[in-house]
């Protein structure tokens, strides 16, 4: 082969499988950039504004978590054809079964109200009342299920994943120095003042939005209506790592945002507050933080209402596929506009107690996410079931690594969310 | 001005994969889908398509359309019967072979694994209402049209030079079983070097195991030497068939180019009068040669034959014949049989003198003989005579009639001294 | 009339709760047996777990009584 020959082939060989990926792209691109909902762009926000840019390397080595924890999803979804909360009742009986269904369900019922608080914060900046966030929001949910076929539900959901994107441009915007940034990406270190018990506490809130159960459930749900079949899972593992770098690069990049502007500013305790400020300090970055911010918040609430009820339908044997007609499925898709009406009411109720909620959202994900993690690798080590697809030992060694270190550190958070003097 | 009328976009006889690739698949009027790939079954000889790989807009499942339904190929539209398309849902299976995306695109290999090229495109024949796999463009014109170069291509290489580098799927080994995306290549029956030859033995072989449709079609192909060439080599009956099948100024032009002998050969196979009309467009000199040697070929074999030979009684021993060969075999033209017959000449047997010389005196040669004996009837003409000669190596045939009468005998000596007049 | 729509209440939604504990039954009686292979490994993590649990509800609990 001579050189223009070579050069073709390399060319194609990479056109193809880019072509093939975006084909079979979805569960692990959407799941990853909706993990940056909007308690993740608060938590982003504020770490930025407390911290600078010396957190940044911190968010790098949540790559690998993320990408390790949902990649498992992947393959159980695929060889099981089984979404994770069947797979739990079937392998753990009901017991188990019952209890990381309900408890998912009120994570995800409590997650979706702080989803709904991000996105009216975010609207409310650009003066829309909560109402009408609400309707607008209904109604985009609507359309995304009424034509009843995964594909549409996916397409749409990739346009306001590529909008989660917004804050690169708006990192641009606000002239960080490049080198600064990247110095801290890359060299860990910790923060002037050393190491102290806030930084501990954002450390672990960092994590705690990196990985929340609903996210394996999700996306091992979505696996399996996408219809991903045993000679996908290489792909699928590519979209995960994909979807962990974007997610990752987000995180940055908001990080970026409010740590240039914000940094050593007090008061900015919210994505919501922090978009405010922005505002008056670089106006469209501020803008574009907000309608991130809505943005994060929508994706969230999609996938999280989707992945309680695709876990109810597998469980009470409703048919459950975005596949259906919303006739076809009536009750699949009932607890999904459920979940997200009353998410959505709660919000508007006056004087609801929001703050406790969005506290009590890490505390009560912290007594299902070991269960999910801990059945996600036993369920992965099952030779019977996984066949090939098992995990490996080196996969064994860093899963477990992983999955211990978030037990500890997610449980840790929850502990100073309740008791904030415990580490004083 | 005068308007260039568009010309109906209906594809015929032969065409590239890349062209038909991406045309609307129509049903009624109404699209639909894409045509994405085929699917095709190696038959032996030609690879078959037996499906059209369809995508529906919308992430509608993909359909797997069989080839009877298509009325009409284009590059734009493929027209389809009517028939519910609903049921022809497509379902992934190890055994599919998809020849955009398994073989477009791979490396082509030769015996010794050396990298030939890229299949840059592949040539589809139809054939009523089939469609076989005939071609592999690896020439530079197969890039640059993929790269949608089609008129840079044309002013750079002049098309019959081209001809090389498209060879045809004859020339590929069967597909490996482990032929994938991204996995296997395309592998050659011959050596790189022997590309450019075009084997006239190979093809010769090959076009024998085709249908005549394919045959002619890829005869076609071939250029006047190698056509020439590949002719000679070609069983009689393919080559009757083949020399019918062309237009009688192309068969012509190919027994120009023969040698006389070559030339009378295939000739010779042909019925009378398509021989005649044949003769009549070849060169003059040509002609006469031909003439000639056909007229000696259709001598008479007797013309030939000797009737000193040495003849015993099967219950003669081999003592007696030692005895009598000693005395009398001087003045035969044929030593090295002896021939064993009964009553009127009728002939039983055979044997070589060196058989004779190794057995007991007191053996009966009717125990010894060879009784089914290789011979040449009366009608035979010479060319016949040769034939028989050459395929079994005998030194002296033997000539009989309807009776088993022996006539005479032909000794390849005498024919050695004929055979000249036949190459000449 | 107040009555009527009282009484398909409390009707409708006696019938909706006794078809919930039904199918909770049925899912009860379907997955009654642990498919996973009860491995020593498995076991440990499993018992784990339920420590884990009691003790993360407890700190709950207590957080609870003292907010009060």
């Amino acid at each position: 082969m001579n050189f223009w020959a070579k050069l073709f082939y390399g060319y194609r060989k990479v056109a193809k499988t880019i072509k093939i990926y975006l084909l079979i792209a979805g569960p692990g691109l959407i799941v990853m950039l909706a993990d940056n909902d909007a308690g993740g762009i608060t938590t982003y926000s504020v770490t930025g504004a407390k911290f600078g840019y010396n957190l940044l390397w911190f968010l790098v080595l949540l790559l690998p978590v993320a990408y390790y924890v949902q990649e498992m999803t992947v393959r159980l979804g695929a060889v099981t054809k089984r979404g994770h909360a069947e797979a739990i009742f079937h392998a753990f009986g009901s017991f188990w079964g019952w209890f990381s269904l309900l408890d998912l369900m009120l994570t995800d019922w409590l997650t979706l109200v702080t989803e709904f608080i991000g996105m009216t914060a975010a609207l409310s900046i650009f003066g829309i009342p909560p109402v009408i966030t609400i309707i607008i929001v209904s109604i985009i949910m609507m359309l995304m299920v009424i034509n009843g076929s995964y594909w549409t539900w996916e397409k749409i959901a990739f346009l306001f994943c590529l909008v989660n994107l917004i804050y690169i441009p708006a990192a641009f915007m606000v002239h960080p120095s490049v080198n600064d940034v990247l110095y801290n990406t890359f060299i860990p270190h910790l923060p002037k003042g050393g190491f102290s018990n806030e930084i501990f506490f954002f450390l672990m809130a960092n994590i705690g939005t990196t990985i929340a159960p609903w996210m394996i459930f999700f996306q091992q749900s979505a696996v399996v209506d996408k219809g991903m079949l045993e000679k996908d899972i290489a792909w699928g593992k590519m979209d995960t790592f994909i979807g962990s770098f974007f997610t990752v690069l987000v995180a940055i990049f908001v990080v970026v945002v409010t740590g240039t502007l914000l940094y050593g500013r007090t008061g900015i305790e919210s994505a919501g507050q922090a978009a405010l400020a922005l505002m008056n300090i670089n106006h469209s970055a501020g803008t574009l933080l907000a309608i991130g911010l809505f943005d994060a918040g929508f994706l969230g609430a999609i996938c999280i209402s989707l992945a309680s009820s695709w876990a109810f339908g597998e469980v009470f044997g409703w048919a459950h596929s975005l596949n259906l007609k919303i006739r076809e499925a009536p009750w699949f898709y009932a607890s999904y506009f459920f979940a997200l009406l009353t998410a959505g009411t709660v919000v508007l109720i006056p004087g609801a107690p929001l703050v406790l909620i969005t506290l009590f959202v890490q505390v009560i994900a912290v007594t299902l996410l070991p269960a999910a993690l801990v059945f996600l690798i036993i369920l992965l080590n099952d030779e019977d079931v996984m066949g090939k697809y098992k995990n490996t030992l080196p996969q064994n060694i860093i899963t477990i690594t992983i999955v211990v270190l978030i037990i500890i550190l997610s449980t840790l958070y929850a502990l100073t969310a309740l008791f904030p003097n415990i580490f004083s | 001005m005068v308007k260039k009328t568009e010309p109906a976009d209906i594809l015929s006889n032969e065409f590239f994969l890349s062209e038909i690739l991406g045309a609307k698949v129509i049903q009624g009027g109404h699209r639909v889908g894409k045509l994405t790939d085929l699917v095709i079954i190696e038959t032996g000889k030609l690879p078959e398509v037996v499906h059209l790989y369809v995508l529906r807009p919308m992430g509608k499942p993909a359909l797997l359309l069989p080839i009877e339904l298509v009325k009409s190929w284009g590059t734009k539209e493929i027209i389809i019967n009517d028939s519910d398309v609903g049921k022809y849902l497509f379902e992934y299976s190890d055994e599919l072979v998809l020849l955009k995306d398994y073989v477009l695109d791979k490396k082509v290999l030769d015996v010794e694994d050396r990298e030939v090229e890229v299949v840059y495109d592949i040539k589809l024949l139809l054939v009523g209402e089939k469609l076989y796999v005939s071609e592999v463009d690896l020439s530079r014109y197969g890039l640059l049209r993929r790269m949608g170069l089609k008129a840079l291509a044309k002013a750079i290489y002049r098309t019959d030079k081209i001809q090389d580098e498209v060879i045809s799927w004859m020339y590929i080994q069967p597909l490996p079983n482990k032929l994938g995306r991204f996995r296997g290549d395309v592998k050659l029956k011959v050596l790189k070097e022997m590309l450019s030859e075009m084997h006239p033995v190979d093809i010769a072989d090959i076009l024998e195991e085709l249908e005549p449709a394919q045959r002619a079609t890829i005869f076609e192909g071939l250029d006047t030497e190698q056509a020439s060439d590949t002719l000679e080599e070609i069983d009689p009956n393919v080559q009757r068939d083949l020399v019918i099948s062309m237009k009688k100024e192309r068969a012509a032009q190919l027994i120009n180019d023969m040698t006389p002998a070559q030339a009378a050969d295939v000739l010779a196979v042909l019925p009378s009068n398509e021989r005649e009309e044949i003769e009549k467009l070849l060169d003059k000199e040509t002609f006469d040669k031909v003439k000639s040697i056909i007229e000696t070929q259709e001598e008479s074999i007797t013309n030939l034959s000797t009737d000193s030979i040495l003849k015993f009684s099967p219950d003669d021993t081999v003592g007696e014949v030692l005895r009598e060969y000693r005395k009398s075999a001087k003045d035969k033209d044929v030593g090295m049989y002896i021939y064993i017959v009964k009553d009127a000449d009728i002939l039983l047997g055979v044997i070589g003198i060196k058989e004779v010389l190794q057995a007991n005196d007191d053996a009966i040669l009717k125990d010894i003989m060879i009784d089914n004996v290789i011979s040449l009837d009366e009608e035979s003409n010479l060319k016949e005579g040769s034939a028989m000669f050459t395929r079994y190596g005998f030194r002296a045939i033997p000539i009989t009639n309807d009776l088993n009468k022996i006539l005479g005998v032909v000794t390849f000596r005498d024919m050695m001294r004929l055979k000249h007049r036949f190459v000449e | 009339m107040l009555k009527k729509i009282n009484d398909f209440l409390i009707h409708g939604i006696g019938n909706i709760i006794k078809n919930t504990i039904h199918e909770v039954r049925g899912i009860n009686k379907r997955y009654n047996i642990p498919h996973a292979k009860m491995t020593k490994g498995v076991r440990f993590s499993l018992i784990m777990l339920r420590i884990y649990l009691i003790v993360l509800v407890g700190i709950l609990f207590y957080k609870f009584i003292t907010l009060l």
